[in-house]
């Protein structure tokens, strides 16, 4: 077990492989060695930490187009769709994916404390929370970058630009490649 | 298609990945700007940046305009290169630099102008980046062969408001009729400096706050030059690196003494004498010292009369009898 002490001095005893998600933390006991000081995290709230360090049970679905489902197994029709799906000419497609219940929990939580999540993670260096891979994928694309097209695919997102703006993009991609 | 086909599949219950994916899918639809935009921004890197604000940028209209409307993620370190295989490329290259730019307003950027072939500058690309000079926060010149002397001079003519490092490259004489004519040093207006690298190769001269600089690159043809920038005062320098690449002695006239009260690190590279040089330098806190000397100036009286410096913990005696001595090395002709 770590023991964890947060920005508003609460005390986290915590497994240490839950902790060992966080680069940062992980770094900081292998500098240490064992032992039973605590870990001070002077960027980290204690309800943010919470929010971090709870492990996760079992699988459930999500609409991945915006909205979780109650149960298991089940995929429902987003009741609010946002302005870019309503030109998706796959309107009737819905796309699932498993996500552990303390996930939806997890994300059940408001934008404020979203924002703090996200900037947790980033102090904590916790790279799976931080997104980094759904835009970029090092195996395929130069620089790590997925391409927007890919990007659009993946998230069902309709490239409504003009040509006028197509045109100022491929400007922009040349003088990227030229710099 | 299951988004979840992206992911690790092993051990799916404590994939944390499934958060991110939730994440990025919720930003899509409903997260407020301000989250999406925290978003695009943890996902670049400084290597990959114009590629990952583009990639971004590019997706859609309402990713452009949360992208084009956060200045933050348009002010890592740029790189623009000054070459251009052709006009249309280049003016292209100007429009594109200057929205770059102006989507950072009113943050501070960080630029370095380099040259991927040696030949014409294109001017427009120059003058793009020089509209945002009150926003520079640090400036490398890397053009091939050596940075031109009215380069330098245009430089100067902005102001550099936000300036802190200047990295002028290895300036080139200026051999024009109107440098012939006018000595006087090209004075930059550069209030926040504090980091300048010079290697002049010519007998242009500039005129910085050098009372304010901590950190000095500068390497000449002449002590002259040198004792001619120092003597007017640099007391808050804390690393120097002086190099004298002339044999030339140092003019009677310029033999004044120089004081670094804050100076800790100092790399001195002369072909020429180095006495002169000694005489005249007080540095009572300085706790490192490298040498770099011309082997018929090794056994200098001056060298004689110093401490041993703390970078050559193994000296006993000065000059040192270590070998290798890690605070001393031969010139290489």
């Amino acid at each position: 077990m770590v023991l964890l002490v947060t920005s508003d001095n609460e005390q986290f005893q915590t497994e240490k492989d839950i902790v060992e998600r966080s680069v940062l933390i992980k770094n900081m006991l292998e500098d240490v060695g064992e032992s039973d000081q605590p870990i001070p995290l002077p960027n980290v709230s204690s309800s943010v930490l919470k929010k971090v360090t709870q492990p996760s049970t079992g699988p459930t679905e999500i609409d991945v187009r915006g909205r979780y489902l109650s149960t298991a197994s089940t995929t429902v029709e987003s009741p609010s769709r946002p302005p870019i799906l309503e030109q998706s000419q796959d309107e009737t497609r819905k796309r699932t994916t498993d996500i552990s219940e303390w996930d939806q929990k997890f994300i059940t939580v408001d934008q404020e404390m979203l924002f703090e999540i996200i900037l947790a993670a980033n102090y904590l260096d916790i790279k799976s929370l931080l997104c980094r891979r759904w835009l970029q994928d090092g195996s395929q694309h130069d620089q790590g970058a997925r391409p927007p097209e890919e990007i659009r695919k993946l998230f069902n997102i309709v490239n409504d630009f003009t040509p006028e703006e197509e045109a100022q993009i491929k400007k922009e991609n040349e003088w990227a490649e030229d710099r | 298609m299951a988004v979840s086909t992206d992911l690790e599949g092993t051990e799916r219950t404590k994939n944390w990945s499934d958060i991110a994916q939730f994440i990025q899918e919720a930003g899509i639809y409903g997260l407020a700007v301000e989250l999406l935009a925290l978003i695009f921004e943890l996902t670049m890197t400084d290597e990959t940046h114009v590629a990952d604000v583009h990639r971004v940028s590019q997706v859609c209209t309402q990713w452009r305009r949360i992208a084009h409307g956060t200045p933050r993620l348009w002010i890592r370190p740029l790189r623009v290169n000054l070459y251009s295989a052709s006009n249309a490329k280049g003016d292209n290259a100007a429009v594109c630099l200057r929205a770059w730019l102006a989507r950072s307003a009113p943050l501070c950027v960080r630029v370095s102008f380099k040259q991927a072939l040696p030949g014409t500058i294109h001017r427009g690309v120059m003058e793009a980046a020089l509209a945002a000079a009150p926003r520079l926060r640090a400036v490398q010149l890397q053009t091939m062969p050596t940075t031109p002397a009215w380069l330098v001079k245009r430089l100067a003519q902005c102001a550099l408001d936000s300036l802190e490092e200047l990295d002028l490259g290895m300036v080139a004489a200026d051999l024009t009729a109107e440098a012939e004519a006018d000595a006087e040093p090209t004075p930059f207006a550069v209030p926040a400096l504090r980091t300048l690298h010079m290697i002049n190769l010519g007998t242009l001269q500039i005129s910085v706050p050098w009372p304010q600089l901590t950190e000095l690159t500068f390497e000449c043809d002449s002590l002259d030059i040198i004792f001619e920038v120092l003597r007017q005062g640099a007391p808050h320098l804390v690393t120097a690196s002086i190099a004298v690449l002339g044999e030339s002695e140092l003019s009677p006239e310029h033999c004044v003494p120089v004081h670094f009260g804050h100076l800790r690190t100092l790399s001195l590279r002369f072909r020429a004498d180095l006495s002169p040089f000694l005489d005249h330098l007080t540095a009572p806190l300085l706790t490192t010292l490298r040498l770099t000397l011309h082997l018929a100036h090794w056994d200098c009286e001056p060298l004689a009369a110093c401490s041993p410096p703390a970078s050559c913990p193994g000296c006993t005696t000065w000059p040192c009898t270590t070998e290798p001595c890690p605070a001393v090395t031969f010139w290489q002709t």
